[in-house]
């Protein structure tokens, strides 16, 4: 696909700070793409070089096929959505909204219609003559989007543009900026820090650090296999590991953590013992009682040491005799039954309980548990 | 999202007592001699100038004599293209104080107050060396050959104009140096973002957000100017009267209070009516913030 926008190669120093270092990103058109990464990771720079508000001194930024790098910020067809919204207090909201049509000259007939059409597109019709602080927040924000939307950029920038809403208003929000986006077919790119968003929001995501982007792909390529540490961590959770490589055939290792622990992954050969660093989704590790599992190669016991609710889920911390500890997550299932001693769940009364399926419900969740786990290879990967 | 307009803390019952030295301060200080001054423009006043408690409409009616209303309209007009220039010469200094790095705001903010440790007086004599027949920048043009004879400058009303512009300059840099300073980049770099020019984004963002206080720096260099004295007198050496002068000059020699005290009062209604429609259309705009 077409790029719409392209970084080639772009650094940015503030003083002694590199906030951007060598950044090559191609961002194709109709997608959305969020720059993930702490504060100060540089990706708020990235944004403002893309914007025009600051310029390159190294490399080039392309808009849509075109070197736009000395391009000034009131010549190029991008929009940015304010972290702040900074709406313009001494106007309504229509006056906001027709604001980017006036510079641009459009003539007022045009001008009203399309005001319009944006102010029904983002659903705050009835507000046309009400000025900004007499808006909610969510409100302001849909401003923003109106005022920035109405002149049809090829590109919308948006800085965290859900970090000022309160938990509920951010949910519906991501999902009507996405159902947005895909109505109006334009570029997006989100910076955000909350990498929630980020994977309910984006196609693409570009994890930001340091002033250098650790890795981009695809939403599912980021999560599941993370190349650095640092994405495993700061995306979604991961038990981060240090292991040492015990033998490799083929694609595969074999691998040593703690003292008890023997795992094996996916990937290529590296020297025996080598010392290499592990991220295991904590989804991804399977458990159980351990009188329930059978003892095969592969798992391995360990004790509950905590559980923390969080609604759905249950947070569970393990830790093997060997010392090794092991982040994991239950469904919550009804209080009772996560409280309750471990007793045979039926789903039919009337059979004899020793020929019945076991139902998963019952699972370890206590602290004081001890639970036999395991892991699939294909989720154990191996990071920088 | 925070409550964007923070609530006033209450003071309890008897907070309003703070306030009390300064009512008793403009109650003593400024309503109090107005209504004196109020009152003799309506009195009479006797042969050796002596002011009478008897009522009369001598010096008010004074106030249409064509003498004065000219010199009325001067002031105006001098303090009109003083306020003007100050706005001009003083917003891009505000606005570039407001706007530059937070560490370095103090320290240019002392460089406009640095002419303020010399006495207003020295300062305007200095101007008068400057700018008389034998001064300094005659002595430049004839050196240079620019000009064969020296420049009436001094005693004219362009004199005038510097000095009072030379003046309150710095009130006007002040309070646009506050709202500039107040003014949120973001709604700039959003004027920009929207395809608004340097230009554009300056007429339609950054002056209409800084309204208050060109306001405030127009009303602080009018309103001095029009009633200031020693100005007009050093440097228009009496040939440029301004009102404050004929006031002056009705409270010393003239030895004709009521008519000074008419001027006064005149003065004072058209400022009271000047700020009264000043502060409506700021009030309007503050209830959109």
């Amino acid at each position: 696909m077409e790029a719409m926008i392209e970084l080639r190669g772009v650094s940015k120093r503030y003083g002694a700070v590199d906030a951007v270092r060598d950044v090559s990103l191609s961002i194709p058109s109709g997608e959305i793409l969020t720059l993930l990464g702490p504060s100060g990771s540089g990706k708020t720079t990235l944004l403002r070089l893309i914007a025009g508000f600051e310029t390159t001194d190294v490399g080039s930024v392309w808009l849509d096929g075109k070197d736009v790098t000395r391009v000034p910020a009131y010549e190029r067809d991008v929009h940015l959505v304010f972290q702040s919204y900074a709406l313009f207090p001494h106007l309504s909201v229509a006056e906001n909204v027709a604001f980017g049509l006036k510079m641009r000259g459009v003539a007022k007939a045009e001008r009203e219609k399309r005001v319009s059409e944006a102010i029904e597109l983002v659903q705050i019709g009835g507000m046309e003559k009400r000025r900004p602080n007499e808006l909610s927040g969510g409100q302001r924000q849909r401003v923003a989007l109106a005022r920035a939307l109405v002149c049809r950029p090829k590109v919308l920038l948006l800085d965290e543009p859900l970090s000022a809403l309160d938990a509920k208003l951010r949910e519906a929000m991501q999902v009507e900026l996405k159902k947005l986006q895909q109505k109006v077919g334009i570029t997006f790119v989100f910076v955000t820090h909350d990498q929630e968003s980020a994977l309910v929001l984006s196609d693409r995501i570009a994890v930001v650090n340091q002033g250098r982007i650790e890795q981009q792909g695809s939403v599912a390529e980021i999560y599941d296999r993370p190349r650095t540490a640092f994405v495993a961590s700061f995306v979604g959770d991961a038990n981060i590991f240090r292991a040492k490589v015990l033998s490799h055939a083929g694609a595969k290792l074999r691998l040593s953590i703690g003292k008890d622990v023997e795992l094996v992954a996916n990937h290529p050969g590296r020297t025996i013992g080598a010392e290499v660093t592990v991220a295991i989704r904590p989804e991804k590790i399977r458990f159980g009682f351990e009188e329930d599992e059978p003892q095969m190669d592969g798992t391995f016991l360990a004790t509950v040491e905590q559980e923390i609710f969080r609604g759905p889920l249950v947070q569970l911390f393990l830790r093997t005799e060997g010392g090794v500890e092991i982040e994991t997550v239950a469904a919550a299932r009804s209080a009772e039954r996560q409280t309750a001693p471990p007793a045979k769940q039926t789903w039919d009364p009337a059979a004899p309980d020793s020929e019945l399926p076991r139902i998963s419900g019952r699972q370890p969740s206590a602290k004081g548990d001890r639970v036999r786990w395991w892991v699939n290879r294909d989720d154990v990967v191996v990071v920088e | 999202m925070a409550d964007p307009t923070p609530r006033k803390r209450a003071l309890g019952p008897f907070g309003g007592l703070l306030a009390a030295p300064l009512f008793v301060w403009l109650l003593a200080l400024v309503v109090l001699p107005n209504l004196i001054l109020i009152g003799y423009a309506f009195c009479d006043r006797d042969d050796l100038g002596q002011v009478v408690p008897r009522f009369s409409l001598e010096a008010i009616g004074r106030l249409a004599d064509p003498t004065y209303v000219r010199i009325l309209l001067r002031s105006l007009w001098l303090s009109g293209i003083a306020t003007a220039a100050c706005l001009l010469f003083g917003y891009p200094v505000g606005y570039y104080l407001g706007r530059a790095p937070e560490r370095w705001r103090s320290k240019l903010l002392v460089l406009v107050m640095i002419p303020f440790w010399t006495s207003f007086l020295v300062r305007t004599y200095a101007w008068m060396i400057l700018l008389r027949s034998e001064g300094l920048i005659n002595a430049l043009l004839q050196y240079t050959r620019l000009t064969s004879a020296p420049v009436d400058m001094l005693y004219t009303e362009g004199a005038v104009l510097l000095g009072l512009v030379y003046a309150y300059l710095p009130f006007t840099i002040l309070p646009i140096y506050a709202s500039a300073e107040k003014l949120d980049g973001a709604l700039v770099e959003a004027a920009y973002d929207l395809g608004a020019s340097p230009w554009r984004a300056f007429v339609h963002v950054i002056l209409p957000l800084t309204r208050p206080g060109i306001v405030a720096a127009a009303l602080f260099v009018f309103i001095p100017s029009i009633g200031m004295f020693a100005i007009a007198d050093l440097m228009g050496g009496g040939r440029v009267p301004l009102v404050g002068n004929v006031i002056q000059n009705q409270f010393g020699q003239g030895r004709n209070w009521p008519f000074g005290a008419a001027l006064g009062a005149g003065l004072l209604l058209m400022f009271v009516a000047l700020l009264a429609w000043a502060l409506r259309k700021d009030g309007e705009e503050a209830l959109h913030r």
